[in-house]
C-alpha cells in the first residue's frame, strides 16, 4: 500500500493540471454521456485521438527548442494530394512519396529556421500558406479520389491484432518520442536548446544541426499522421485538416509544455491529446453544437495553461519571470531610443 | 548624425524596404500582364480593398513590437461586426458605434492573459480566436446579419472623399495616429523599450502587465475599426468574415519590416505591406490566374522577407560594431 501510494504520489506530484481535468472529463461523460463509456465510441476516440497525437508528439519536439511548427496542415495536405497523384505506382510507392515529401517540408523549415536565424513562426507561416497554394495547385483546388483499394485503406481501418492500426502507430510514436528526448544525446541537446540557447552555443554543442534535426524528426511524426488521414479520406484535399498544427499546439499547451521551450514530458502529450480528443468527443455525444464546442475547447486551453502557470508558482514566481512572449532568441535590435 | 546614405537609408527603413520593392515589382508585372492594373479606378479599388486588412496589420504591428502577436483578429472583427449590426437593428445606427468597443473588450481579454497571467500569446489569443468565432457563430445562427433600413456606413465601404476611398483616407488617419503614438508618447516608447529588451525596460519601471495590457487591448480596438469597413463594404456581418485573415495582417507586417524578434517596425511600411499584398491577390485576379498561386506567391514572399531582415540586421550590426570601434 505504502509503494502504491508513494507511486501515486510521484505521479501527482507533477502531473499537469490537465491530468485531473481529463479524469473529470471522463467520469463526467461516463456519468452523464449517453454512449460514452461504451467498447466502439473508446475505440472511436482512440482513432480520432491518434492522428492529433502524432502531430502533438512532431510539434512537441519543435516546442521543447523553442520553436514552433505552423506548417503541418499545410503539410499533412500536400502529403495526401502527393499520394493519389502518385497511386498509379503502387500504393507503398506513393505513400513512401508522400512522406518524402513531409521530411523535405521539415528539411526545409528546419534550414531556415536553424541555418539563418528567421524566427520560426515566420518560416512555417510562410510554408503554411506556401505549400496549401502548391497543394491546391496540383489539384486544382478539387478533392481527387484514391481509386478504391485495400491497401490504401489499411493504415486507418487495418487492424494488427486486436488493436486497430492508427493506435498501434500512436503508441509507437510516443515511445520513440520518449526515447529520443530521454535517451538520447540528440534530445537531452534539445532540452538545452530550449531552455538557453546560448549556453547550449557557449558548451560547444551543434545548435544549428540539432535545431534542423528537431525540424525533420517534428516532420516525421506529422509525416505519420498524414499517413492515416490520407488513407481515411481515401483522397487528395488541399484543405484535409486546417486546424492540425493549432490543435497540436494546443494539445501540448494543455499538457504542460511551455511554449518558452526547455520542458515537456511525453505524458504531457499524450494528457493533452486526451484532453482535446474527449471533451470533443463528450460534445459531440451531448449534442452541444459546433459553436460552443469551439468555445469550450477556447476556454479550456487558456485555463490549463493558466493551471500549469499557477501550479509552477503562481503570480509571485511568474512575474518574477522573464516574459513569456519570447519565442525567438532576442537579438540587437536597431532600434534607438530617446 | 542624420547622413542618409544607401546605408542610413536601410537603418531607418530596416526590413521595411522589403513592402516598397514587392509592391513596385508586382505592380510592374501586372501592369504588363493586364491593361486593366493602371487604371485610376482599379488602383483606387485596390486603396479601398486593402482597408480592411491594413488597418488590422496597423493593430498586429504594436502587438509584433511587444514580442507578441495576436491570432484572434480575425474572429474579433467578425464577432465585432455581427455584434455592431445587431445593435443597430436594435437601437437604430447609433449601435454600430459598440464594434469599437467589442474589439476593445477582446483585446483587454488578450492583453490580461498575455501581461497579468503570462499566457503566451499564441495560446492566449488561440483561445480568443476559437471563443469569438463560436459567440459569432452562436449569435448569428451561421447566417448573415443584415443591416434593416440600408447601409449607414455606406460612405465608409464605397464612397470617395477628395477622390480617394472614405476607407483609405481612415486607414491613413489610422496610421498616423499610431506612428504619432509609438514615437511620440510615453505609453508608446514603453511598447518600444519592453519589446527591444523586456528585462531592462523592467529595470527602468516599465510596468509589463500594463504596457502588455495596452498593446494587445490596441490591437482589438483595431480589430473593431475595421469590423466597420467590412459592415460598410457588405451591409451586413457576416460570421465567417475575416478567417485566416490574421496570417495576412502578420504577413503584411513583417513584409513592412516589424521584426517577430520585437522593438522594430514603422506603420508606413506595414500599410505598404497590406497594399502588396492585396495588388497581388487583385492583380492575379485580372490575370485570370488562380488564388493558388497568389498563397506560393505570399508565401515565398514571407521567406524572402525572413531573409531580408537577417542581411539587414548583418549591415546594422557590423555598422554598430564599426561605431563602437571608433
Amino acid at each position: 500500500v505504502t509503494r502504491a501510494r508513494a507511486l501515486a504520489g510521484r505521479v501527482t506530484a507533477d502531473a499537469p493540471p490537465a491530468f485531473y481535468l481529463l479524469i473529470v472529463l471522463v467520469v463526467g461523460l461516463a456519468l452523464f454521456a449517453p454512449g460514452f463509456a461504451t467498447g466502439d465510441n473508446l475505440s472511436n476516440v482512440g482513432r480520432t485521438a491518434a492522428v492529433l497525437a502524432l502531430a502533438a508528439c512532431g510539434q512537441a519536439v519543435v516546442i521543447i527548442t523553442r520553436g514552433l511548427d505552423l506548417s503541418a496542415a499545410s503539410t499533412v495536405a500536400l502529403m495526401s494530394v502527393v499520394v493519389v497523384l502518385e497511386v498509379d505506382h503502387g500504393v507503398g510507392v506513393a505513400f513512401a512519396l508522400g512522406v518524402l515529401a513531409v521530411l523535405a517540408v521539415g528539411a526545409l523549415n528546419g534550414l531556415l529556421v536553424a541555418r539563418f536565424d528567421i524566427p520560426p513562426f515566420l518560416v512555417t507561416l510562410g510554408t503554411l500558406t506556401l505549400l496549401h497554394g502548391l497543394a491546391a495547385l496540383l489539384v486544382s483546388g478539387i478533392p481527387v479520389e484514391a481509386p478504391p483499394g485495400g491497401a490504401f485503406s489499411w493504415p486507418s481501418n487495418g487492424r494488427i491484432g486486436p488493436f486497430s492500426v492508427p493506435l498501434v502507430l500512436a503508441i509507437v510514436g510516443f515511445v520513440v518520442l520518449g526515447v529520443l528526448l530521454r535517451r538520447t544525446t540528440l534530445g537531452r541537446v534539445w532540452f538545452l536548446i530550449g531552455s538557453n540557447p546560448d549556453a547550449a552555443r557557449s558548451a560547444g554543442l551543434r545548435v544549428r544541426r540539432a535545431t534542423f534535426l528537431a525540424y525533420v524528426v517534428g516532420a516525421a511524426f506529422v509525416a505519420v499522421a498524414g499517413l492515416i488521414l490520407t488513407s481515411r479520406v481515401h483522397s487528395g484535399q488541399p484543405d484535409l485538416y486546417p486546424t492540425l498544427a493549432f490543435e497540436a499546439i494546443a494539445a501540448c499547451a494543455i499538457g504542460g509544455l511551455s511554449l518558452s521551450g526547455g520542458t515537456g514530458r511525453v505524458s504531457g502529450v499524450l494528457i493533452g491529446v486526451l484532453v482535446v480528443t474527449v471533451s470533443a468527443n463528450g460534445l459531440v455525444l451531448l449534442n452541444v453544437s459546433s459553436d460552443v464546442q469551439r468555445i469550450v475547447v477556447g476556454v479550456l486551453t487558456v485555463a490549463s495553461v493558466l493551471g500549469t502557470g499557477a501550479r509552477d508558482g503562481g503570480f509571485l514566481r511568474s512575474l518574477r519571470r522573464t516574459p513569456a512572449a519570447t519565442m525567438t532568441p532576442p537579438y540587437a535590435a536597431g532600434e534607438r531610443l530617446p | 548624425m542624420r547622413h542618409l546614405g544607401s546605408r542610413g537609408f536601410v537603418r531607418w527603413a530596416g526590413g521595411g524596404v522589403v513592402a516598397p520593392l514587392c509592391l513596385i515589382a508586382s505592380i510592374t508585372v501586372f501592369s504588363f500582364i493586364s491593361a486593366e492594373e493602371l487604371q485610376t479606378g482599379n488602383l483606387k479599388g485596390l486603396l479601398g480593398q486593402m482597408s480592411p486588412l491594413a488597418i488590422i496589420a496597423l493593430g498586429e504591428l504594436v502587438v509584433i513590437i511587444t514580442r507578441g502577436f495576436d491570432i484572434s483578429v480575425g474572429s474579433v472583427a467578425a464577432l465585432s461586426a455581427v455584434v455592431a449590426v445587431l445593435c443597430a437593428n436594435a437601437f437604430g445606427a447609433v449601435g454600430l458605434v459598440v464594434a469599437p468597443f467589442v474589439g476593445l473588450a477582446c483585446g483587454l481579454v488578450n492583453g490580461v492573459l498575455v501581461g497579468r497571467l503570462r499566457v503566451q500569446p499564441i495560446i492566449a489569443t488561440l483561445g480568443m480566436l476559437s471563443l469569438a468565432r463560436g459567440l459569432v457563430l452562436l449569435i448569428s445562427g451561421n447566417e448573415a446579419t443584415v443591416l434593416e433600413g440600408g447601409n449607414p456606413l455606406d460612405t465608409l465601404g464605397y464612397k470617395e472623399w477628395l477622390g480617394l476611398p472614405v476607407s483609405f483616407l481612415l486607414t491613413v488617419a489610422l496610421a498616423i495616429a499610431v506612428t504619432v503614438w509609438l514615437a511620440r508618447t510615453a505609453a508608446g516608447r514603453r511598447i518600444h523599450m519592453y519589446g527591444s529588451n523586456p528585462e531592462a525596460a523592467e529595470l527602468v519601471g516599465v510596468r509589463p502587465s500594463r504596457t502588455l495590457l495596452g498593446a494587445y487591448a490596441i490591437t482589438g480596438l483595431f480589430a473593431g475599426i475595421a469590423a466597420l469597413v467590412l459592415v460598410g463594404r457588405a451591409g451586413a456581418g457576416l460570421p465567417t468574415e475575416a478567417q485566416g485573415i490574421e496570417l495576412a495582417a502578420i504577413a503584411a507586417a513583417v513584409i513592412g519590416g516589424a521584426n517577430l524578434g520585437g522593438g522594430v517596425g514603422r506603420p508606413v511600411f506595414v500599410l505598404v505591406g497590406a497594399l502588396f499584398i492585396q495588388s497581388l491577390s487583385n492583380g492575379l485576379t485580372l490575370a485570370g490566374t488562380s488564388s493558388f498561386v497568389q498563397e506560393i506567391i505570399l508565401g515565398a514572399v514571407l521567406l524572402m522577407a525572413g531573409l531580408a531582415d537577417l542581411a539587414v540586421r548583418r549591415v546594422t550590426a557590423s555598422r554598430q560594431v564599426k561605431e563602437a570601434l571608433l
